[in-house]
């Protein structure tokens, strides 16, 4: 019994009490996220969990990690939809290496111009993960907000998870792809302006609604020279649960342009950080590492050494 | 002269002087839309000119019959602040963007609505669910007396709470959240935001936070940005910012020389 | 009197490559230059450009108050006291972009174009109600973009949505050592895809994010690398005929690595 409990919210405790900040100032008061939901609010059959990814500031990785958590938790053996809630600008299905196989849309199963399954595009190397994606010729304000719920609804009947990648922005975009969603989790990146826009994106979901954080591109270097701000300031001004820190790789855009998941790139610290942060969202303990600095400033030199030599080779 | 409609209600530019000449003006504008102009509620903007206070006396008659509400006046200069106050106007300081409204057009946090309504405002309440006939519904007993607001929770970035009285929060104000209070504002935590105290003028008004950190600062009609070099304090540092010989100064709190006695509000 | 031509919407669809870096390392680089400029954040509930420029404890009124008649322009432009020449107008952040219409930042556009040599307007992300407001008052648009599968696509598309404007492209964030490698589209590439002129390229640079972070522009600084990139940029917007960076071959890089070459 508390095995599903602790699957349908997806606590944490462990990981997160780790990284409890000897901070003065948490926040006493205020709905607590992680509350566990008292046993009469669950329906009466077990349906899929629906999370929007948000963020706010655009750019700081959340189609990357729609495409990736979902990949992971198909992985593990759930059956996963990632859906594109950017009409007019998807990149969803560009970042899963599915363009060229879209024929309908969300807008399209709204509309009634096709079924859902019809819309619905099976990933090419596992079967337990689908893509639903966003048209690109219309605007964001032809989709009405009671009909993206009863969609998600709809697919929370069908799969366990249902991921739903946020546009930047808080606008009629956002409050859509939040409609539907009964979790969040909140990307930032550790820079000023994201986690500026992280806060205002915090402030507008329901109050009663569990948030997570994952706090992306993380470049050790950086942190230590105090460029960027650490994990500490983050939470300080966020206040949110921890749920993954991802290190900055350009292999996330190696995978982008090759339209293959970084989870598949053998060796990648980013993939194995997603794949650490699936894990937390199906209940297990998994410590957040502390990210070494793997790149010291004499081997960064190095190697720019070389890329002179072959040039002139 | 010149009326413009925001969501919060009315603002009437009256620059020109002699204002009675004004006044024939501000009727025959009211008079093409008389229904629509009633119930609202009008901020006057006075620029700098100066007036006497019974100038305002044909402004604010024609006002009254046409069942407007006069909110309060926006002042470039003292002594037409002084005029204001003497014609029985509230003055809005700095900005008008900054008078505190019974019901806000800015966001607000949902819980901070509810906190709201507790306090007795069911004219702001019908006011939230009717946007647009907004002026219509504030009543005159949301405006009288002192409407101190006691919130527990932390304000995010774009998050805004304000009151006429005091505010006291218990939790942190982000950067990009505002407090605006025409009394004193106190918080129990980490103030990053904007915070404005004594919003009508009050120059007595103080800020008061476990940790001041804020963006900028506003004490009646001053404002103060902090400077760069202060340190972010690794604990609770409690400080009151207040109004010393025309300055926003800031001090270590809990020490309270013999200081004239404030109103008490 | 014919109206200047001298707005400018700096605008991407994609999120987060570079459009309020952009805006205000251009900004800089045209006020370092004797232009006078103005600066419009219209990304209105999650303004940035004024975090970027290090002018967020001076906002008094914003662009919001503007529209309503809350105030006059002169006292929501913010000066920069760094250089002359060079303000803000910043958005509201207690607010949403709903708050104001195309017909009202069309008029403070224009009211702007008038005063000043260039306005360049820093567009949200999307291509919402935000959107729609920031290019309102636009006569040519810079479409931020990086050589990157993503962000050209909804490039693209936005060059769809500018009517008839003139647009150049900025190829932000280019990674010379990728682009050899093959892991990234080269300038050209990009370019032939988009079909537009380039207007600038500037290369990626952790510096940046040191800048954006403590609100430093890196154009203010003329011995920063990029300082010259956006320098050059501001002069082909002037409508000077220089060569874009090209990034793989320039003098900035190879004397970079002929001073580490140098060291060992």
């Amino acid at each position: 019994m508390s095995q599903d409990v602790r699957e349908q919210t997806g606590l944490d405790v462990a990981s997160s009490t780790e990284l409890q900040q000897n901070s003065a100032l948490e926040t006493a008061t205020g709905p607590d996220p992680s509350a566990v939901k008292p046993q009469q609010s669950l329906p009466p059959k077990v349906t899929g969990r629906a999370i929007v990814i948000t963020s706010g500031k655009g750019g700081v990785g959340k189609t990357t990690v729609t495409a990736n958590l979902g990949t992971a938790l198909a992985d593990a053996g759930k059956r996963v939809v990632v859906v594109d809630a950017d009409v007019g600008l998807r990149n969803l299905d560009v970042v899963m290496g599915l363009e060229n196989r879209v024929r309908n849309h969300s807008l399209d199963v709204i509309e009634e111009h096709c079924t859902l399954d019809e819309a619905l595009v099976r990933d090419r190397m596992r079967k337990s993960l689908s893509l639903l994606p966003a048209a690109q010729d219309r605007d964001k304000d032809e989709m009405p907000l009671d009909a993206m719920q009863r969609l998600v609804q709809e697919l929370q009947a069908r799969f366990d998870f249902v991921l739903i990648d946020c546009p930047a922005g808080i606008e009629h975009g956002f409050r859509n792809a939040i409609v539907g969603a009964q979790e969040a989790v909140i990307v930032t990146t550790p820079e000023v302006s994201a986690v500026r826009d992280a806060d205002r994106v915090a402030g507008l979901l329901p109050g009663d609604m569990p948030v997570k954080l994952i706090v992306n591109r993380i470049r050790p270097h950086l942190v230590k020279k105090g460029t960027m701000l650490n994990i500490e300031d983050v939470l300080d001004i966020l206040r949110l649960d921890l749920i993954g820190v991802v290190p900055d790789d350009k292999d996330v855009i190696v995978a982008t342009n090759r339209g293959a998941p970084v989870v598949d790139i053998a060796g990648s610290h980013t993939g194995a950080a997603f794949r650490r942060i699936a894990a937390r969202m199906l209940g297990e303990n998994v410590p957040i590492p502390t990210l070494q600095d793997r790149t010291a400033w004499f081997s960064r030199v190095l190697s720019s050494l070389r890329f002179t030599r072959s040039e002139r080779g | 002269m010149q009326i413009k409609g925001t969501k919060s209600g009315l603002l009437l530019h009256l620059h020109e002087r002699p204002l009675t000449t004004v006044v024939a003006k501000l009727r025959e504008r009211l008079a093409t839309l008389p229904q629509f102009y009633r119930g609202g509620r009008a901020v006057l903007m006075l620029g700098e000119q100066p007036l006497a206070p019974q100038d305002l006396d044909g402004i604010l008659a024609t006002l009254e019959e046409f069942g407007i509400a006069a909110d309060g006046a926006v002042c470039d200069a003292q002594v037409v602040a002084e005029a204001a106050r003497g014609a029985g106007l509230q003055i809005v300081a700095a900005s008008v963007a900054a008078a505190p409204r019974v019901h806000d057009d800015r966001t607000e946090p949902a819980d901070v609505r509810k906190a709201w309504h507790e306090g007795g405002e069911s004219a702001a309440r019908r006011a939230l669910r009717h946007p647009s006939s907004n002026g219509a519904a504030s009543s005159p007993e949301a405006q009288q007396g002192a409407q101190n607001c006691y919130y527990k929770g932390s304000l995010r970035s774009g998050q805004s709470l304000s009151a006429f009285g005091n505010i006291v929060v218990v939790g942190d104000i982000n950067a990009g959240a505002e407090l605006i209070a025409t009394g004193d504002i106190m918080v129990w935590g980490t103030l990053r935001g904007v915070a404005h105290a004594g919003a009508e003028g009050d120059d007595a008004a103080a800020v008061y936070a476990l940790r001041l950190e804020p963006t900028q600062l506003r004490i009646s009609r001053h404002l103060a940005a902090s400077p760069n070099e202060r340190k972010k304090a690794s604990g609770p540092s409690p400080e009151v910012a207040r109004i010393i010989d025309g300055a926003i100064v800031i001090e270590t709190a809990g020490s309270y020389p013999n200081r004239p006695q404030a109103s008490t509000r | 009197m014919k109206q200047k031509q001298n707005v400018y919407v700096v605008t991407s669809g994609k999120g987060g490559v570079g459009k309020t870096t952009t805006t205000a390392n251009l900004g800089v680089a045209l006020a370092r230059l004797g232009k006078q400029v103005a600066l419009v954040d219209a990304d209105i509930g999650l303004r940035n450009l004024d975090l970027v420029l290090g002018l967020e404890k001076r906002i008094v009124y914003d662009v919001v108050d503007l529209a309503e008649g809350r105030c006059q322009p002169r006292q929501a432009l913010i000066k920069d006291k760094r250089l002359s020449g060079l303000y803000l107008m910043p958005a509201a952040q207690t607010k949403a972009k709903e708050s104001v219409s195309e017909e009202q930042m069309e008029r403070v556009a224009r009211s702007l174009s008038s005063e000043f040599d260039v306005v360049l307007i820093d567009c949200p992300a999307g291509i919402e109600h935000g959107f729609r407001n920031a290019i309102a008052g636009a006569d040519e648009a810079i479409v931020v973009t990086m050589p990157e599968v993503a962000a050209i696509r909804d490039a693209d598309r936005i060059l769809g949505m500018l009517g008839n404007r003139r647009a150049r492209i900025v190829v932000n964030r280019v990674r010379p050592d990728m682009v050899k490698s093959g892991d990234m589209l080269s300038v050209d590439d990009v370019a032939e895809i988009l079909g537009r002129e380039i207007l600038g390229v500037v290369p990626d640079d952790e510096e940046i994010i040191d800048s954006t972070n403590r609100g430093q522009p890196v154009a203010l600084d003329a011995t920063r690398r990029l300082s010259g990139v956006y320098s050059i940029m501001a002069r082909r917007l002037l409508g000077e005929d220089l060569a874009a960076v090209d990034v793989l071959n320039d003098g900035i890089w190879n004397r970079l690595r002929a001073i580490l070459v140098g060291q060992r």
